[in-house]
């Protein structure tokens, strides 16, 4: 089920209106009943996929939790993560290394005979296969106790508000919510309608027609582009990408707020970062530190350190395993896996490849000392972040490496050949992001929240907000992150 | 403190549901008042789309997003030797149009018709060359024509994409085996296959939004309007834009040399492609209204056509130029709907236009004698 549709909202109304009159555990099986019945509005012959992941890691994590061998807890902790990764590689990942094998045996003069597959990804499997490894490794190191509620630790995997696009949960996070019995909260159930609204504006009014002027771009061939529109075209991607996925987390967080339920927030703001580190600070937080704390710190030798920072604020860590200079190589292999765990194609590894760069080139320039104003790093920062949007969003590489070319070459920036509404919307979409920024940052606070001024800004909000959601509420496109 | 909690929260929740009744209210205020005939508006004023049959029955001319009904009058006529002639919005908008008004397609067919030819015309507003080659390769191939006709218009080279709706027609099966080894694949290849497969139009989901989407346009005469009024923004939007920077029909538009010779490189392979099947290719320069200045820059339309012509001359296709066929008066004009005004339309011509462009090209197959 799609959050931008309207069966999702009827959907939504009926759970949350059910939910508030059962007593805890009818309301877990509610709870349960509802996320399969989401899930399996796309394809139900993948729901019992998705509960064997759930059911398995229950008994391997429990098993673990009641052994007190270590070299037997680490074992069944392998098996569950070789497992884990097994279903990850066949429905995500079989097609593209058979491929790349295939590439690899040409070279050498080896053609293989060439099999047809046709293997469909199931909806979200990023997502819950890594909130199950996540748990099972939690309870391994004795972070979090095993869940012995099959159903309640049932409903944090497949809880649907964060099934298929995040954000990525520990289980620490929402199980004890889902334990307790949360009161009814009129405040969290504004919010939750104010974050809902924000979050189907963004997507169907400023997402998805941005989408159709990116479709068309990347649709050229990319010689014919010249380097004003290579640039226009990462910043309308680079939008639209965002919008889409904080448009889906936003309507994952404000669906759970009328349950009474609060998720952890998944971005903040990137676009206004003014490094490399503080962006990854503010973009798919829940991915960014659960690659922290699973991948890159063990790599680094060290998984004990606590805190909010992404990947990037962990390479000056003190107390990380690894020398400061031995530090490049997990830096570069994590964000590897980091591109690669967003699709099977090289153009996501060489956009993970980029980040790594980009993070490591800021970090010397840091021990060098080079320090410039905060307003020349952002402007320095943003047009880096754009430009990594290229190859995430190219089909090959050379699509990537032709743009990224054209954006740098002199003798490419002459002429326009996009649709003339590409550069508006994006120069528009540009100049309204920041006076949003301004609006959010500096007015609101400034605004007594029971003053007139406040409702009178609040009403035009949601006017023009319900405006364009009922004028462009349709199914016209998934959201980008199902796909991952 | 719990207190003044619920209070802000139903305070909010006021201006929540107070948002929602004026949002609905506006855009009830806009279906009545602000909606009109979108169709006038992106054919010009006082032209329509005619798509139509020949005289003696059967479909010649055809939407390109809607195939059958001239392939079955193809079949239906004993599956003759075929001219398949595509374009763009000039071969079916007909300015003033009368009735019994004829399109050039269909008056070629019934010229031809009586010399044991039977042509077929497709056409696509702003057709692009990515759409042409498209639509040449899946609907097109499948009249095994003799003559494949093509306008090449100089401002459509300014775009090199294939709109989601044409998709289809390349996802066919048997068009990417099809399309194998030939020279426009490279520019096709990545539309033939969609990377995004995870949602599919069978499903659950899809059949109860469209219950849903059905039902509300029933009862509600502002959800059926939605997507007039969606129209009537993406409208608003290209006017406003117009207005802003000061742009008419008459802006000149200079050439942007790479997408330019992206495009013409692929009506290169096109052709080609075309040829080592067997096939004839006829390319021309279509008319275009010269009594007053248009968006052309003169000497980039000067060379412009000295490279179709040499492309013809390396490929091995006709080149014919229709540029000054159609005089001044029988040509159009755009009114903005929204804000007022009207501007010149270089695109479509009166009835009397489609007869010279018939007349001209009917000329021009018999030279070519397919």
């Amino acid at each position: 089920m799609l959050f931008n549709s309207l069966t999702y909202l009827v959907f939504l109304a009926g759970v949350v209106a059910l939910y508030w009159q059962l007593p805890p555990r009818p309301r877990l099986w509610l709870v349960f009943a509802a996320s399969c019945v989401f899930y399996g509005f796309w394809r139900l012959e993948f729901l019992p996929l998705l509960l064997f992941s759930a059911v398995m890691d229950y008994g391997l994590a429990r098993w673990i939790d009641a052994t007190q061998d270590n070299a037997r807890r680490k074992r069944l902790l392998i098996v569950s993560i070789v497992a884990n990764l097994s279903i990850l590689f066949f429905f995500k990942y079989l097609l593209f290394f058979r491929d790349a094998t295939y590439s690899l045996a040409a070279l050498v003069g080896y053609h293989p005979g060439f099999v047809e597959l046709n293997i469909i990804l199931p909806l979200g499997i990023s997502f819950y296969i890594f909130a199950t490894i996540s748990y099972v490794i939690d309870v391994y190191r004795r972070e979090f106790p095993a869940e012995r509620d099959l159903l309640l630790y049932a409903c944090f995997v497949v809880y649907f508000p964060h099934l298929v696009a995040g954000p990525i949960l520990r289980a620490r996070s929402l199980i004890p919510q889902l334990k307790e019995r949360p009161p009814f909260d009129l405040a969290l159930v504004s919010t939750g309608i104010a974050r809902i609204v924000a979050g189907l504006f963004l997507k169907v009014v400023i997402a998805d027609p941005i989408g159709a002027l990116v479709n068309d771009g990347f649709a050229r061939a990319p010689a014919s582009l010249t380097g004003i529109d290579s640039w226009t075209l990462s910043f309308l991607f680079g939008f639209q990408i965002y919008f889409d996925f904080a448009a889906y987390s936003h309507i994952a967080i404000g669906s759970a707020l009328l349950m009474g339920i609060v998720l952890p927030e998944n971005f903040n703001w990137p676009y206004i970062a003014a490094t490399p580190r503080e962006f990854w600070r503010r973009w798919h937080i829940s991915l960014s530190t659960w690659i922290r704390d699973y991948v890159y710190l063990p790599m680094a030798g060290s998984y004990r350190r606590q805190g909010n920072d992404a990947i990037a604020a962990h390479a000056s860590a003190p107390q990380a395993g690894l020398p400061r200079e031995q530090r490049t190589a997990p830096l570069f292999a994590t964000w590897a896996l980091m591109g690669l765990w967003h699709g099977a194609n090289w153009t996501f590894v060489v956009w993970g490849v980029y980040h790594a760069a980009i993070i490591w080139l800021h970090r010397q320039a840091g021990r060098l000392g080079l320090t410039v104003p905060v307003v020349v790093a952002w402007a320095i920062t943003l047009p880096l972040m754009m430009a990594g949007w290229v190859a995430f969003r190219s089909l090959t590489l050379t699509q990537t490496l032709t743009i990224w070319r054209s954006m740098v070459d002199p003798v490419h920036f002459r002429g326009l050949t996009l649709l003339p509404a590409a550069y508006t919307t994006a120069a528009s979409t540009f100049v309204l992001m920041l006076a949003a920024a301004w609006v959010y940052h500096w007015l609101m606070p400034r605004l007594n929240r029971d003053g007139t001024a406040f409702r009178v800004l609040a009403l035009g909000y949601y006017t023009v907000g319900f405006a364009g959601i009922v004028l462009f509420l349709r199914v016209t496109s998934q959201f980008i992150y199902f796909q991952f | 403190m719990a207190a003044a909690r619920t209070a802000g929260a139903r305070g909010l929740l006021a201006v929540q549901l107070l948002g929602f009744v004026l949002a609905l209210l506006l855009l009830d205020q806009a279906r009545r008042h602000l909606l009109f005939d979108f169709n006038e508006a992106a054919m010009g004023d006082f032209t329509s789309a005619l798509y139509g049959d020949a005289a003696d029955g059967g479909r010649v001319h055809c939407e390109t997003l809607h195939t059958a009904p001239c392939r079955d009058a193809w079949v239906r006529a004993g599956s003759p030797p075929a001219i398949f002639w595509i374009g763009n919005s000039q071969l079916h908008g007909v300015n003033r149009m009368h009735s019994g008004d004829r399109t050039a397609i269909m008056a070629a067919h019934d010229a031809l018709r009586a010399r044991g030819k039977w042509l077929v015309g497709y056409s696509l507003p702003n057709i692009s060359m990515m759409e042409i080659a498209a639509v040449v390769d899946t609907v097109g191939l499948d009249y095994r024509p003799r003559l494949v006709v093509i306008p090449v218009v100089l401002n459509g080279l300014r775009s090199g994409s294939v709109r989601d709706a044409v998709l289809p027609l390349l996802r066919q099966p048997g068009v990417a085996e099809r399309l194998r080894g030939t020279r426009v694949e490279r520019s096709l290849a990545p539309l033939l296959h969609d990377r995004q497969e995870t949602v599919k139009a069978t499903s659950l989901a899809d059949r109860s939004e469209d219950r849903l989407e059905t039902g509300l346009s029933r009862v509600s005469a502002l959800w059926a309007a939605r997507p007039d009024l969606r129209a009537l923004y993406d409208y608003g939007s290209d006017m406003l834009r117009h207005r802003a920077f000061g742009v008419t029909a008459q802006t000149p538009r200079s050439l942007i040399n790479p997408g330019y010779h992206a495009q013409m490189a692929l009506l290169g392979d096109l052709v080609g492609d075309l040829r080592a099947k067997g096939i004839d290719v006829l390319l021309y320069v279509p008319p275009y209204r010269q009594d007053i200045a248009g968006p052309y820059i003169p000497a980039e339309y000067a060379r412009f056509k000295a490279e179709l012509t040499a492309l013809c001359a390396a490929k091995g296709a006709r080149c014919s130029d229709f540029d000054g066929l159609v005089p001044g008066p029988e040509w159009g004009l755009v009114k903005d709907h929204l804000f007022g005004g009207v501007d010149y339309d270089f695109m479509h011509f009166t009835a009397n236009g489609h007869a010279a462009l018939a007349a001209a090209m009917v000329a021009e197959i018999e030279r070519a004698g397919p």
